[in-house]
């Protein structure tokens, strides 16, 4: 019996110790073996899905409102109307989807390029930083003063503070300096791979960050004082912009195809889904933009929108549903923006457009109108290839012909009624890029609008319950930020739709 | 010299002569029922010394001649026994004198029982027969309002009626707080305690303080409940139980009767709102009884012409089933086994959902002299069918049908719901035919949209013990939990008729979201957990001297937990009705790996292990019984902690006094029968986090990779740098006190626990590129007092008595620091609850000063000075404020147990009223009615125009009182406006106050002449049972049982939304058959 005792006390303390030493295996688990982490997850493999959000993954379906405050898009007959959007008293959450989004993509763009450059990738983090130059505007655009400086250092400050809207303008074109530097140096070779957006294309690169620098020069037109001549000089090459120019459309596209998440983003929202229903089946074309496009016997018409029954027609914007046709009544999305074969799914695979080549041409015919570029294009010519890009780049049949007859004969595209002054001529081409932009950029025309207010009547809310009579000036900053970044947003004062104005609105 | 050996010689002597005098008596102290009385105390009248009989109620003691014992036992009357002419077996029977406080002999940590009176703690043991007296269908349900301190809420009333559990409120802010379930010693998952059937527990001890737990390690810093299930008595007895209960609906939302469809499709030249026969809102005109048609004309040119009328308002809530649970078990029990099956089908309010749940149960063990062996094999088979709500989504992406309560709810009380059952041949029922054009028809949804899911559990122990020593026993204990679970989750392709597509009515087509084609989805999931855990110890006790006994235990633990999951979906089925993965087109989808926090893990196809390694030590003291002292210490090894951070120790003590028994003058009080007072002192240590929590991580959204291009995004959690364990600082005191020969007993701690390094999910601002960060970041307190009064019987009368007993906890909590002073943001969102498109934003936060949790919620802009509405002085409208505003609490400040019972004879009667209290409650079904058009709220003023009650608005830069400005749209623009009402949370906040019945119970033992005078049949017992049978909530709670919660997981309280079946409320009967 003692016998047994010891060897029950010997097995008890020998267990005890053979458990305990193996401890340090036995507890060394921790490491994830489901999820990629920075150990593992590099620049390039980041990249990809970076220019996918970029390209309006996530933004495009959020950015609905713009597209119907504009005069663009409508809900149709079949709904209930929205309240809240239409009625222009927009609530706190209303811009928590958007913002998160834009953040989110504007967060892996910074990962891809603290990543690039600490691999010394320049290229790759030239790219990430100038899509990212790309939304931030955006995102200064529909907010103002936002936090740029110290977001995405969460360890260093938890609670961004909030940089003024105007010197994020500058960092913006500081960065695309930068950017366009990066450019210049040689690539690592897979680049071309991992580069979803222009394939490869430095030039190509470059041309997009120069578009961008004058797109952010443009909006600033109104502000007093404001003198572009040292940013143009940057971009200016023979005396041109060295912007994009006609065909030179840049869009991504990983492999978009006609399968479930896989589609072109703007497909997705407002094409058709795999299945062939209606991909936002609420929405419809806008009355106000068919009746400008009808009376100016536009053939973009058909390019943008389909036809209901034989008539292209659009809903009244706000209106009581019972008050408008139905979604079946109303024009669609049409083969300019969805793909010639509308629900069979071509256009699911097609490029998501980041900056078509008509909106750089536009930009570039207002900074010649405005006499900010000394070259030998004179404002007229350059305005016109603008439109004619447009038709191109819409597939209209037999497009420069078209185009041709529209500049010709429509009194609003004629450039003979541009009148003389530099206000009129850019109140005059921005018309033209806000039709020519119909469904590709709500948030551009919407700026546009805001600074120079050149849209002719029609396009405010039918809800009697509006707030106001004129669109909103921005959105109210989301709930989000008051909740957990409250402090610093409440830095920026009371803020009121209607009156508290972007720092480039006149 | 001589001196010193004469004195020895005598001695020896006297040895010799006592030897000569006294012989070695033996036997057990029962109870008057033959259960064994542990520890019962056994002394010599007129003598010092005697001994305590072991955990089965055994004695060994050498007496004198003729002597006199004395058995006692702390609860049962005290007995005097003469030893002259009975032999040496003499088995003493004791009669109880109450149930309460001291005669509960306690299963303390690692299955060792303990006297309650040694305890410095507070523990409460509820025996089978109080679990089992209204026949609940799981332990968790019987538990509740029968210990104090301990809150259950009832989440939803579906066939799982999965609970939440917390004892003494929360000690962690955003961990798990759930208790730690041992079943038989072995740490079993807390699930469990939802598939143990009550039959097979033999008695149950809720372990409430953090004190008591200390040798269990981090799963017991919330408490502990103990079970041990049955092992057999000397005699083998079958016992035979058949239960039927029906479940009914008893709450129901506050519903307007008066209006019925339309949205403004159809205006009459005053802008009111006309009836619209296809539509799901309800903002159409007032009922008026005259003949209206429901839909349109069918391709046969058919149509419903029906009264419009509000006939059809209680078809919802005739649209819920009468459910249905039958039980059936039936145990063998004998000295070495217990073996039980029980069978519970449970037929739920949702039409045809099915839950089924067999059992299968063997516990056994042999003694061999030193050695002793027990073993226990419980398996358990849960097969359920049920419609799967959330995954209506995935059928229609672009609709917001919602849940199936929500799509009740949009059913205007014109319409004849019931009719639409037979969705496959019904005329008007079928999909294509469906007269709503936005909601489809809830039995298409609950005949199409299904889950159907099996779970096997597996849970073991082996425990082994070998006394060594007389004072030393080596016992090692190993267990395991093993699950496996799979589940289906099918889609039904939607086929709609080419009629249905292409028909026009009044030029309008029908509506495309709800009338074209979609193909079918599939979903499957497997998973596995699995727990192993090993206890290794020495323990023992030592008298000292003959007042001072020593106990000692040291020992270990290793624990390893390991987790699979495998998840693979087609959204595009090319066969129909054909459901399996490999038969789609298109990409299969593959969810991924969200990762795991304490209380759970978010998405499919991992691989996850964890491991602990412990060693601990306890040392008590016991001086003549009625003094006791414990000191407990622990280490543990966490492998999801990093390396330096990995190893933590906590020490406690606790200590108790007998003082009825330490008091010469209370000894033999007629007053006081009991009296004890204990405190206790402790830290223990938590990790509140899951595996790989670590490190920020990445993952592929939807749709990547395309092709080769893989594309990845940085998930939204950070975590910082060196997150170390949570502690809990506990400290009681406890008065137990029996008066009356232990008629009146009452029980009162106070505790105090400071939470501090509490782990959090910080919210962040989207800005810093994550949403949560995982921190170290707040410290609360959490203190109370729980009390628990029991008069036996209150009164008799007659040959019945009443008794009482009557718990009740106060609990309060605050929080006292978080990072950086910021509020916390711990659970819930906008949009999360919500179908319709304006949801409000509903929060549980901590913020420092405030309880854990307040709300936050979405409010209007008010006058700061009176707090009134701002209303718009041309419009009326109210508007939203930028703040949220903090208020309320989620967590009962009071909850109340009362159960009285009367018995006579055979017959019993007892119930079960509770009341919790002092909380709030926040229904995001509110909204979605109101969005809806179908609550009584949106038809308050009759859908007029009328002046926001309590409102100002600015005049002369003056907020004046508004006294006549009326909103512009009294119809649905104000009631669907988010701004105006519906993103509004405080519109739909009340007070989450609840009295309930929750169990009757009538039981009656058949008169056992009537079966033989129990030759065969030892007892027959039919009874009535009722749960939740009464609620009583405050008129401000327009919308539901204030107890359901839109999760069970996670640490959200009172936040309910329209994805739950209402509350229900249960009959039944009994019948149990003992041979």
């Amino acid at each position: 019996m003692k016998c047994l005792n010891k060897i029950g006390i010997s097995a008890v303390i020998f267990s005890f110790i053979a458990l305990t030493s193996c401890k340090k295996d036995f507890l060394d688990v921790n490491d994830d073996p489901n999820r990629g982490t920075d150990a593992n997850i590099t620049a390039d493999l980041i990249f990809p899905q970076a220019a996918d959000l970029a390209g309006g993954q996530a933004i495009i379906g959020t950015q609905g409102f713009a597209e119907k405050w504009v005069g663009y898009f409508a809900s149709n007959g079949d709904y209930a109307r929205d309240q809240t959007e239409t009625s222009y008293a927009i609530s706190f959450n209303f811009g928590n989807t958007l913002w998160a989004n834009y953040y989110n993509a504007l967060f892996d763009l910074y990962l891809t390029k603290q990543k690039a450059l600490a691999d010394s990738n320049f290229v790759l983090a030239g790219a990430s930083m100038i899509l990212s130059a790309k939304l931030f505007q955006e995102v200064v655009d529909t907010w103002g003063s936002v936090p740029y400086s110290q977001a995405f250092q969460e360890t260093k400050y938890p609670l961004p503070a909030y940089d003024k809207a105007q010197d994020i303008y500058s960092a913006l074109q500081k960065s695309l300096d930068t950017a366009v530097e990066y450019m210049g140096t040689t690539a690592p070779l897979s680049f071309t791979t991992v580069d979803v957006v222009n394939h490869g294309d430095q030039d190509l690169w470059i041309k997009f960050a120069n578009t961008l620098k004058l797109r952010l020069l443009i909006r600033q037109s109104e502000v007093s004082g404001f003198n572009p001549a040292s940013e143009i000089a940057k971009i200016t090459q023979d005396g041109d912009l060295y912007v994009l120019g006609p065909g030179e459309s840049v869009g991504v596209n990983p492999g978009y195809s006609n399968q479930l998440n896989k589609q072109s983003p703007f497909y997705a929202t407002y094409g058709y889904t795999p299945t062939g229903v209606k991909g936002t089946a609420s929405t419809s074309a806008n009355a106000y933009i068919i009746n400008i496009l009808t009376t100016s016997g536009d053939a973009r018409l058909e390019q943008f929108f389909q036809s209901a029954g034989g008539k292209f027609v659009g809903d009244v914007y706000g209106d009581e549903p019972g008050n408008i046709p139905s979604g079946a009544q109303t024009s669609y999305f049409g083969p300019g923006l969805i793909g010639a074969d509308l629900n069979g799914g071509s256009g699911a695979s097609q490029d998501q457009w980041l900056i078509p080549s008509f909106e750089s041409l536009f930009l570039r015919a207002e900074a010649i109108a405005r006499g900010w570029v000394a070259g030998n294009t004179d404002a007229k010519t350059a305005y016109e290839d603008a439109v004619i890009e447009s038709f191109e780049w819409l597939n209209v049949t037999d497009a420069d012909a078209a185009a041709a007859d529209y500049l010709a004969n429509a009194s609003i595209a004629n450039w003979d009624n541009a009148g003389s002054s530099v206000s009129s001529k850019a109140k005059f081409i921005a018309f033209q890029k806000y039709i020519a932009m119909c469904g590709v950029d709500p948030l551009e025309a919407w700026a546009d609008q805001r600074r120079l207010k050149f849209l002719p009547s029609g396009f405010i809310s039918a809800n009697p319950s509006r707030a106001a009579n004129i669109l909103p000036y921005r959105l109210l900053y989301p709930q989000t930020e008051y909740t957990n970044n409250g402090d610093n947003v409440k830095q920026e004062g009371t803020i009121n739709q209607f009156t508290s104005k972007i720092f480039w609105q006149p | 010299m001589r001196k010193l050996v004469s004195i020895l010689t005598a001695l020896l002597l006297c040895s010799f002569l006592a030897l000569a005098q006294t012989h070695v008596i033996t036997g057990k102290v029962t109870d008057d029922k033959g259960d064994a009385v542990p520890f019962a105390s056994v002394k010599i009248k007129g003598q010092k010394g005697g001994t305590v009989a072991d955990e089965n109620g055994n004695f060994k003691l050498s007496v004198p001649e003729n002597a006199v014992l004395e058995f006692s036992a702390a609860g049962l009357t005290a007995k005097e026994v003469n030893t002259a002419g009975q032999g040496t077996l003499i088995n003493v029977s004791l009669v109880r004198t109450s149930v309460e406080l001291s005669t509960v002999v306690v299963t303390t940590s690692l299955g060792i029982k303990r006297q309650a009176k040694e305890l410095g703690y507070a523990a409460t043991t509820l025996n089978n027969k109080t679990l089992t007296q209204a026949k609940a269908v799981n332990v968790q349900q019987a538990l509740n309002g029968k210990v104090s301190g301990v809150n259950i809420s009832t989440v939803n009333s579906g066939v799982f009626e999965n609970a939440k559990i917390n004892i003494r409120g929360i000690r962690s802010l955003t961990g798990n707080n759930q208790p730690m379930l041992v079943v038989d010693g072995a740490p079993t998952p807390l699930g469990y305690l939802s598939s143990i059937p009550p039959d097979d527990v033999e008695d149950l001890t809720v372990l409430k303080s953090a004190a008591s737990a200390a040798i269990y390690g981090p799963d017991a810093v919330n408490g502990v409940i103990v079970i041990t299930t049955k092992k057999g008595g000397k005699k083998p007895t079958v016992t035979v139980n058949s239960t039927i209960q029906a479940t009914r609906i008893s709450f129901f939302p506050k519903l307007q009767k008066s209006f019925g469809a339309g949205a403004g499709e159809v205006v009459d030249q005053f802008g009111n709102y006309g009836y619209v026969p296809y539509e799901n809102q309800q903002y159409g005109p007032a009922f008026d009884g005259s003949l209206k048609p429901v839909g349109i004309p069918l391709e046969d040119g058919s149509i419903q012409m029906l009264p419009y009328s509000n006939g059809h308002y209680k078809d919802k809530e005739k649209f819920w089933n009468t459910g249905l649970t039958f039980q059936n078990s039936v145990s063998v029990a004998s000295e070495d086994f217990y073996v039980s099956i029980q069978d519970a089908k449970i037929k739920g309010l949702v039409p045809d959902d099915e839950n089924r749940r067999t059992s299968f149960r063997f516990n056994g063990g042999k003694k061999y002299g030193n050695f002793s062996i027990n073993y226990g094999l419980n398996y358990i088979q849960q097969n359920y069918d049920v419609v799967n709500e959330a995954g209506f989504q995935n059928t229609f992406p672009d609709a917001y049908n919602g849940g199936l309560f929500f799509l009740v709810m949009q059913t205007s009380s014109n319409v004849p719901l019931l009719d639409y059952k037979d969705w496959r041949n019904g005329k008007f029922a079928q999909f294509s035919n469906y007269y709503n054009e936005y909601a489809v028809n809830p039995y298409w949804l609950i005949g199409n949209i299904r889950q159907k899911g099996r779970e096997d559990d597996i849970i073991g122990n082996l425990d082994v013990n070998y006394q060594l020593f007389p004072w030393l026993k080596a016992s090692a204990r190993v267990s395991t939990n093993l699950a496996f679970q799979s589940f289906k989750n099918t889609n039904a392709p939607v086929v709609v008729s080419d009629w249905a597509q292409t028909v026009a009515f009044n030029g309008n087509p029908r509506n495309s979201t709800q009338y074209s084609n979609r193909p079918g989805i599939v979903f499957d999931d497997e998973n596995y957990s699995s727990r192993l855990n090993l206890d290794y110890f020495l323990s023992g006790d030592h008298g000292i001297t003959k007042d001072l006994t020593v106990k000692y235990l040291a020992g270990g633990t290793i624990r390893q937990n390991k987790l699979k999951d495998v998840a693979l979906g087609g959204n595009n089925l090319l066969v129909p009705y054909l459901y399996n993965v490999a038969v789609r087109s298109g990409d299969a989808f593959v969810p991924s790996f969200g990762g795991t926090s304490a209380t759970g893990i978010t998405g499919n196809n991992y691989d996850i292990k964890y491991n602990l390694l412990s060693a601990y030590g306890s040392l008590g003291f016991s001086y003549k019984g009625w003094a006791n002292l414990e000191l407990t210490a622990r280490n543990d090894w966490d492998s999801r902690l990093l390396k330096q951070n990995r190893s933590f120790f906590y020490p406690a003590a606790n200590a108790a006094v007998v003082l009825s028994d330490a008091i010469p003058a209370l000894q033999n009080s007629n007053t006081i029968s009991y009296l004890k007072v204990r405190a206790a002192i402790s830290k223990s240590g938590n990790v509140n986090l899951g595996a790989y929590s670590l490190q920020a991580t990445y993952s592929q959204p939807n749709g990547f990779p395309f092709g080769s291009n893989g594309g990845f995004t940085a998930n939204n959690v950070i975590p910082s740098a060196n997150l170390e364990p949570e502690f809990v600082n506990t400290k009681e005191v406890g008065l137990e006190v029996g008066f009356l020969k232990n008629r009146i007993n009452f029980e009162a701690t106070y505790f105090n626990q400071n939470n501090t390094n509490q782990v959090l999910n910080v919210s962040r601002s989207w800005t810093t590129g994550y949403t949560t960060e995982v921190a170290n970041a707040a410290d609360f307190k959490n203190y109370g007092v729980e009390m628990d009064l029991g008069l036996t019987p209150l009164i008799k009368v007659g040959k019945g008595r009443i008794d009482l007993k009557i718990n009740a906890t106060y609990n309060n909590n605050k929080v006292t620091r978080t990072l950086g002073n910021v509020p916390v943001v711990i659970g819930g969102s906008s949009g999360f609850i919500q179908n319709s498109v304006s949801s409000p934003t509903v929060n549980n936060i901590a913020v420092v000063g405030m309880p854990a949790f307040a709300f936050q919620l979405t409010d209007y802009l008010r006058d700061s000075a009176t707090g009134k509405v701002i209303v718009d002085p041309v419009t009326g409208y109210p508007s939203q404020a930028p703040d949220l505003v903090i208020k309320g609490r989620t967590l009962p400040l009071w909850v109340v147990g009362v159960t009285p019972s009367y018995s006579v004879g055979n017959f019993s009667i007892s119930m079960t009223w509770d009341y919790k209290g002092g909380h709030d409650f926040f229904s995001g079904l509110g909204s979605d009615a109101d969005f809806a058009g179908i609550s009584a709220r949106s038809a308050e003023y009759g859908r007029q125009r009328f002046v926001f009650p309590n409102s100002v608005y600015l005049q002369n830069g003056k907020y004046v009182p508004n006294t006549s400005i009326q909103v512009q749209d009294g119809n649905s623009g104000f009631w669907t406006g988010a701004t105006t009402n519906s993103a509004i949370a405080t519109n739909y906040f009340s007070s989450a106050a609840a009295w309930r019945l929750r169990e009757l119970n009538i039981s009656y033992n058949l008169p056992l002449k009537w079966f033989g005078n129990g030759k065969y049949i030892k007892r027959v017992t039919v009874s009535a049972v009722g749960k939740n049978l009464l609620l009583f909530v405050p008129k401000s709670n327009q919308w539901g049982d204030p107890e359901f919660n839109y999760s069970t997981t996670g640490n959200t309280f009172g936040i309910a939304s329209s994805f739950q079946s209402p509350a229900s409320r249960m009959f039944g009967g009994s019948l149990t058959v003992q041979f």
